[in-house]
């Protein structure tokens, strides 16, 4: 004879109750791998952040080395036109006393773009010059303007020896980068 | 709170009764409850008297029956509580558990043949052995056979000749299931297992008695006799049990035709020479059973036996066999059927005043409680292990959150990716105004080409920048491209200088005028470097065919040979002064 109590027994006193206390587990289990996973989200997050603030201190002492050079070299760059050109070719001619030794011949703007500058999509302007003097001042003027517009690059150059003296004639074109 | 049998089942009750029980109880922790009461250390062993219950006690501590008081053939409930209770503080030791009351049920005992073939061998015996419990009529096949008046249960005989019947049903009337119910209730009542069992005496004394006789070397049959019938158990000479037969007593007598009884049933499972092996089981008796048995049996020799012990104390004849054990090697017969598989079966033991179907009905048995037990137990682990798990975890929580990583820091990305971002634009600048074509070095370089000994004169030179390839609105591939400069100068040479020239042919000549013009001017342009730049060098030395000897000292023609020099300097998309192809921010 089964007994009547069975069901009741095998039902209230181990299924539920294991149940319940199942759930319950289950539901703190699952909490607990919420915890876990909102931790070491947040620990990876910090650990990202303290790289990152490790990188930023390296950039930041990497971008010290440009301190004021990148700014003078974009206010540089803004301000390229050709007034700013041959106000700098003047004055540098003007460093010399006597013209013989450096004298500007011609000056020659080009709209086009030519040589170095037409290799960057960087804006830029060609211009070409024309100059004689003897070899050091013309050397000498040469790295006064260069020096001072260090935006300006040489694309072609021609030196030829004035004939039955040791003045030179020099043509130049240069690029300059603008903005 | 009891459950009413008669209701229909409420599981949320039943179960709040199971629990209640096993709270309120010993139920649950005393598996004394649920065992038989011939198992029990403690026995009360009674015995039906004209006016009552003659009782016996029996504790493991003591070697000899003890005689308990005797119990009223009427007793109520309450009577019956303080029965219990005397025999629980004056007889039974302290810490008693349980205790086993054993009826020995010596009024009667009819013996029935099973009609063919309501009993075969084989698996079909443990049917019959429980069907015969409730639908005796239906086995014996007799309609006015009920299970209500009288208890049947099975017999074995393994030596009867017909194979197909192994047994006999043996019935006992039910007097004293009310002693013993009560016996039961008052156990319940005080939380203090009372198990019962009605035992028939002729089955047990005949799983004992006739191993005392010694080995026969003829077939015997022994007669118990009691004072109300005499039950005949017959045997081959082996010892196994061929069939049992009850004759009752008229008036308190053996009947007159017991020698014939005897003879024609052995005639008829074809014994010859027998004897009889009579035990006298009677408490109370006016003429002595040899007397009696020496006016019935004329032919048939018979003997009078009683065992071992039995005249040491008074105590009934059941009480000196329940103490014989069945193991003792002074037993005959332990090697048969009889005395080996059918008593550890329990055929001798076999309860024939049980508990009432109401009873069962109303208690949890013994694997509800243990399910009950188990189902407690493991519950109060889960919570346990929960609430540990449920502990572990607050103070995980508790030390995750006090930990420095559970407060996120600011968040630095969008900085670092300013710092790149200016980084990037400051790298572009300053690559972007590398001085990779200056004129004053070019003529540096020239300077340092020649002997300032006059050796050789300077004419002309060109100078050419040539990007790798060039043109905004081209699909430029790389975010630098490299360029190939060019220098061609032209002179005059004397034929010393042409001595220097041809040393400037060699392209690690040339080389080291680039290091020295790098030197000079710092212009990293003029560098020698490995895979991204390369130079190469061609002369062309010919006769000035202008050349004259009278000329003019340091003239052209006062030079016997003019020259071409061509140098190439070939630098790389990857070289650090390629020409950026990206825009400055401004």
């Amino acid at each position: 004879m089964k007994s009547k109590f069975r069901i009741g027994i095998v039902l209230f006193g181990l299924i539920l109750p294991l149940l319940g206390v199942s759930v319950f587990s289950a539901v703190l289990l699952k909490q607990k791998a919420k915890l876990e996973k909102t931790f070491a989200e947040r620990k990876a997050k910090n650990t990202q952040n303290s790289q990152l603030q490790k990188k930023a201190k390296l950039l930041k002492s990497q971008l010290a080395a440009y301190d004021g050079k990148d700014e003078r070299w974009r206010q540089l760059v803004s301000d390229s036109d050709v007034s700013s050109l041959n106000k700098a070719l003047k004055e540098i001619s003007n460093s010399f006393a006597d013209r013989r030794t450096f004298n500007q011949t011609n000056f020659q703007f080009d709209n086009n773009d030519q040589g170095i500058g037409a290799a960057s999509s960087q804006p830029s302007f060609s211009f070409s010059m024309s100059l004689n003097g003897t070899y050091s001042s013309i050397q000498g003027g040469l790295l006064a303007l260069e020096s001072r517009m260090p935006h300006l690059s040489l694309n072609t150059m021609n030196l030829s020896k004035q004939d039955d003296s040791q003045l030179l004639n020099a043509k130049l074109t240069y690029s300059a980068w603008s903005p | 709170m009891e459950a009413d049998p008669t209701q229909p089942s409420n599981i949320l009750k039943d179960y709040s009764y199971a629990r209640f029980l096993l709270k309120k109880t010993s139920r649950g922790k005393n598996p004394d409850w649920y065992r038989e009461a011939t198992a029990l250390d403690h026995q009360l062993h009674l015995f039906p008297n004209p006016l009552g219950y003659e009782a016996f006690l029996r504790t493991p501590t003591e070697e000899k029956w003890l005689s308990a008081p005797e119990i009223p053939m009427q007793i109520n409930e309450e009577q019956m509580s303080n029965y219990l209770n005397t025999l629980r503080s004056d007889f039974l030791p302290r810490g008693s558990r349980s205790l086993g009351i054993i009826l020995h049920l010596q009024k009667d005992a009819s013996v029935f043949e099973f009609p063919l073939p309501a009993l075969e061998e084989g698996g079909e015996q443990e049917d019959v052995r429980s069907l015969i419990e409730t639908s005796p009529a239906e086995v014996l096949q007799d309609r006015t056979l009920t299970e209500s008046q009288m208890s049947f249960r099975v017999f074995p005989t393994p030596a009867f000749p017909r194979v197909e019947q192994t047994g006999f049903a043996v019935a006992v009337s039910q007097d004293g299931s009310k002693l013993l119910q009560s016996f039961r209730a008052a156990g319940d009542e005080l939380n203090f297992p009372v198990r019962t069992a009605g035992l028939s005496s002729p089955l047990l004394l005949l799983s004992k008695l006739p191993r005392t006789i010694g080995l026969q070397t003829e077939p015997f049959c022994v007669m118990l006799t009691f004072e109300e019938f005499s039950f005949l158990g017959f045997y081959s000479e082996s010892g196994e049990l061929i069939l049992i037969r009850s004759i009752k007593h008229i008036e308190g007598k053996i009947p007159q035709n017991l020698e014939n009884v005897i003879s024609t049933t052995a005639a008829s499972v074809e014994l010859a020479s027998l004897q009889v092996k009579v035990f006298d089981c009677r408490r109370r008796s006016e003429i002595s059973l040899e007397t009696e048995l020496s006016h019935l049996l004329y032919i048939i020799p018979f003997a009078l036996f009683q065992p071992s012990g039995a005249e040491e104390q008074d105590v009934p004849i059941e009480l000196t066999a329940w103490l014989i054990e069945d193991a003792s090697p002074d037993l005959a017969y332990s090697e048969t059927e009889t005395f080996g598989s059918i008593l550890s079966e329990g055929y001798h033991l076999q309860d024939y005043l049980p508990s009432t179907k109401e009873e069962l009905f109303s208690i949890p048995d013994s694997a509800d409680m243990k399910i009950l037990r188990v189902g407690r137990l493991a519950t109060r682990v889960g919570l346990v292990a929960s609430l540990a798990l449920g502990s572990v975890l607050a103070l995980s929580a508790f030390t995750k959150m006090r930990s420095p990583d559970w407060q996120v820091t600011a968040p630095v990305k969008s900085e670092v990716a300013k710092y790149n971002q200016d980084l990037a634009k400051a790298r572009l600048t300053e690559q972007m105004l590398g001085a990779r074509s200056k004129a004053w070095v070019s003529m540096e370089l020239f300077s340092r080409l020649f002997p300032l000994d006059g050796s050789v004169q300077f004419s002309s030179s060109s100078h050419e920048v040539v990007p790798n390839s060039a043109g905004r609105g081209n699909q430029l591939s790389s975010d630098a491209l490299g360029m190939v400069k060019k220098w061609e100068i032209l002179g005059y040479a004397n034929e010393q200088g042409t001595k220097s020239l041809t040393k400037l042919e060699s392209v690690a000549e040339m080389e080291k005028v680039f290091e020295l013009t790098k030197e000079a001017t710092a212009s990293n342009v003029m560098q020698v470097l490995g895979n991204n730049r390369s130079l190469t060098v061609k002369l062309d030395l010919s006769v000035n065919s202008n050349y004259s000897e009278g000329a003019l000292e340091r003239s052209s023609e006062s030079f016997p040979y003019e020259f071409t020099l061509n140098i190439t300097q070939r630098i790389e998309n990857a070289d650090p002064l390629a020409i950026p192809t990206g825009k400055i921010q401004l």
